[in-house]
């Protein structure tokens, strides 16, 4: 009992984390019809700067500074990106492949900048609440609660948005069929980039927690990063419900696996998994509009 | 209203205008038919600004016009309505409609311009909480031109309207294009279904191999044969 009430927080902790950053790759996806292998670089940033602009020198208070200051500064990082990466080949025949390599070569870039800059060292965020609880013998952190409570909230909040504003009725129309939104005097490439914004201030929340629970390295992108590709493809590209879905099952088979199996087996185990998926359900957990 | 100069367009290396020239007056129903693959869909695309002019000009109202963003030239009035169109297949008619009326120009008075449409085109009214994509093909052609009257066009553009639809759904959308025209709305419209114009238009246009070939007024026999003669390839 006990043990599966930790596989089931470690499982909701993961879950959470996943669902952040997959929902921003699935929103780009859905929106541009590309993919943005930078997400995890973007998240590993974020970190960074919530730790330099205030989590290192005032702990706990000053993620009161950091965490809004990294959420913005990532928000317009993306942006940046959006422009230098993504605007020259949407569109182009070959644009999708261009926008992958490009992004590609942004996150290598940034990781190996982060490891010049900051240094290989771990380095760790204050939590958002310090302490923990107990539930039925089991210690609980009130940061992990932070977490498997926060992401939900936000995603509930991205989901309303783009059901009842104005922006997001065009964010799904020009998801849907852009040259139609073009002709309609949609501003498209305003859409876009609102959307590159929306999803690295995902991946920053993302990226500051998950720094808060374990450590901030110039790496950490790398592995969340994997786990949420593995999160989009399984839950039906360009799909919110299904990607946020697919997240938290991926996160229920990765803390089963880190304990029935160990922790190096495990994207074995999940790409074992995504294999299965695909050849039963090509189209993903929920299919998309397109 | 609308004047198309000698323009040239077209995609990667294939120049598919070569120096169309058109203009379309204030208030007039013009029709434009040609083969398939002469530059007809080309043409508003150009003038919608989804296609980059190589040469020539497009001025509506005065104003130069070629070279400005789609945004640009639908916030001027100038309405495409392109060919086919699927619009947004997980929307209901009703979001598909308000998409139309999403500059700010339109948004204020979408209201009004939801019952015009509803008064033209009174099954979308019946179908106003499904989803596009369930819609038959007339009715999606209704959605289509819906959404572009949602947008308050001074000149609307429909590329194939009757493409695909039964003889009978022609019948209901030519009466709802006249009666757009009557309204006081200035009419590019391009078919294939020659028929159609005849029924619809004032004007004819021939576009051929990227020129806009042969001129006839509907109604003066001797031109309108010369026009159907060349379409067809017969001598008439």
């Amino acid at each position: 009992m006990q043990i599966l009430l930790s596989i089931l927080i470690a499982a909701l902790v993961s879950g959470s984390l996943y669902a952040l950053v997959a929902a921003g790759l699935s929103l780009v996806w859905g929106t541009l019809g590309v993919f943005n292998f930078a997400q995890g670089a973007l998240l590993m940033i974020g970190a960074y700067v919530a730790y330099y602009f205030g989590g290192k020198a005032l702990g706990r208070s000053g993620l009161l500074f950091g965490l809004p200051t990294g959420l913005i500064m990532l928000g317009l990082l993306g942006v940046v990106l959006y422009f230098l990466l993504v605007r020259p080949f949407v569109g182009s025949p070959t644009g999708e492949l261009s926008v992958i390599i490009a992004t590609l070569a942004a996150s290598t870039f940034l990781e190996n900048g982060a490891q010049q800059f900051f240094g290989a060292t771990f380095r760790k965020l204050p939590p958002v609440l310090t302490g923990h609880l107990s539930i039925s013998g089991n210690s609980v952190d009130w940061q992990q609660v932070i977490i498997i409570v926060v992401a939900p909230v936000i995603l509930l909040g991205l989901a309303a948005f783009l059901k009842y504003t104005k922006t997001g009725f065009a964010v799904r129309a020009v998801a849907q069929n852009e040259q139609s939104a073009l002709l309609l005097g949609i501003p498209v490439s305003r859409i876009y980039m609102f959307v590159f914004f929306v999803a690295s201030l995902l991946a920053a929340l993302a990226g500051i927690l998950f720094g808060g629970q374990f450590f901030v390295t110039p790496s950490m992108g790398g592995d969340l990063m994997l786990q949420a590709f593995i999160v989009v493809v399984f839950g039906g590209l360009g799909s919110l419900t299904g990607t946020v879905m697919a997240a938290y099952i991926v996160g229920l088979i990765t803390a089963a696996s880190n304990y029935y199996i160990g922790l190096f087996w495990t994207p074995a185990v999940l790409f074992a998994f995504l294999f299965i998926a695909v050849i039963v359900r090509p189209s993903g957990l929920v299919a998309s509009n397109k | 209203m609308l004047t198309v100069t000698d323009v040239r367009a077209g995609y990667g290396g294939v120049e598919v205008l070569h120096g169309a020239s058109v203009i379309v007056p204030q208030g007039e129903r013009l029709g434009l038919f040609g083969p398939n693959g002469h530059g007809k869909t080309t043409l508003l695309r150009t003038i919608s600004g989804l296609v980059r002019t190589r040469g020539g000009t497009i001025e509506f109202d005065g104003e130069r016009i070629s070279g400005m963003s789609p945004r640009e030239i639908v916030s001027r009035g100038v309405i495409h309505v392109p060919q086919g169109n699927t619009l947004f297949p997980q929307m209901t008619v009703l979001e598909c409609l308000m998409l139309g009326a999403f500059s700010n120009r339109t948004w204020a008075h979408r209201e009004q311009s939801l019952e015009r449409v509803f008064e033209l085109f009174p099954k979308l009214k019946q179908r106003i909480s499904q989803r596009a994509r369930s819609l038959s093909g007339g009715e999606r052609q209704m959605l289509s031109i819906g959404a572009g009257l949602m947008s308050m066009p001074s000149l609307l553009m429909l590329d194939e309207p009757s493409l695909g639809l039964a003889p009978r759904m022609i019948e209901e959308l030519t009466e709802g294009i006249v009666k757009i025209a009557e309204s006081g709305v200035t009419m590019l419209l391009v078919d294939q279904n020659v028929e159609m114009l005849l029924d619809c238009c004032g004007p004819l246009f021939l576009l051929e191999q990227g020129l806009v070939s042969l001129e006839a007024e509907n109604g003066d026999e001797f031109d309108e044969e010369r026009l159907l003669g060349r379409y067809f390839g017969t001598v008439a």
